[in-house]
């Protein structure tokens, strides 16, 4: 198996200003060469995701805090940009049951390029291998 | 020259497979691409985000969906 070059750091806490500026002054502390950051609110809680190589150190450190942390196995993958072909990854994986935990894309020209972790990876990669794209673990910033 | 304008929409559905299928499924038979699309769950509740073309007038069913979910 191919050794994956990111984590993704999934960082979940009540939607409070004061917890998540103590957060962002942890994470610049110990200086994590992160990317993709994405925060997202959903009622009453709020989610940081952001890629970095894995770190022991940050996920402890980050736990400290006292907020929920979790790491995913994430692996990219190029498509042509077209609804027909995303439509088509999500009813293969949905007739698998295979659940989305996150996803990021990107367009670049007329390719969209896809960062996905899922509850079955190893199932996942052999069905998006199987729809003629080519999933590695190795995600480029 | 004609300006496309973009919609960002934000859809919250459950967490479990299948819900990024329905979605899929309304932008293809919309005939929408859509760009920047995230997915993250949160609990019980999933976000999906994404832009598409906004055409004033054409009903897709993506502003109902970012209402009331899928």
């Amino acid at each position: 198996m191919r050794v994956p070059s990111k984590t993704q750091y999934n960082v979940e806490f009540p939607t409070d200003p004061a917890v998540q500026e103590r957060l962002e002054r942890l994470l610049a502390k110990v200086k994590v060469d992160k990317n993709s950051v994405v925060t997202t609110r959903v009622g009453d809680r709020t989610l940081l995701q952001f890629l970095a190589p894995k770190n022991d150190d940050l996920r402890d450190a980050v736990k400290d805090l006292g907020v929920s942390v979790r790491e995913e196995l994430i692996f990219q993958f190029e498509m042509p940009n077209h609804h027909w072909e995303l439509h088509k990854l999500a009813t293969t994986l949905a007739a698998e049951g295979i659940n989305i935990l996150s996803l990021y894309s990107s367009v670049e020209g007329e390719q969209m390029r896809v960062v996905l972790a899922v509850d079955q990876p190893a199932n996942a990669m052999a069905l998006i291998e199987k729809l003629g794209f080519e999933p590695d673990y190795t995600v480029y910033d | 020259m004609q300006r496309t304008q973009t919609a960002r929409y934000n859809i919250v559905v459950k967490n479990r497979p299948g819900e990024l299928a329905k979605l899929t499924k309304l932008l293809s038979d919309a005939g929408l691409n859509v760009s920047g699309l995230r997915i993250a769950n949160l609990g019980d509740k999933s976000s999906i985000q994404f832009a598409a073309p906004r055409e004033p007038g054409r009903k897709h069913g993506l502003r109902k969906a970012g209402r009331s979910g899928l």
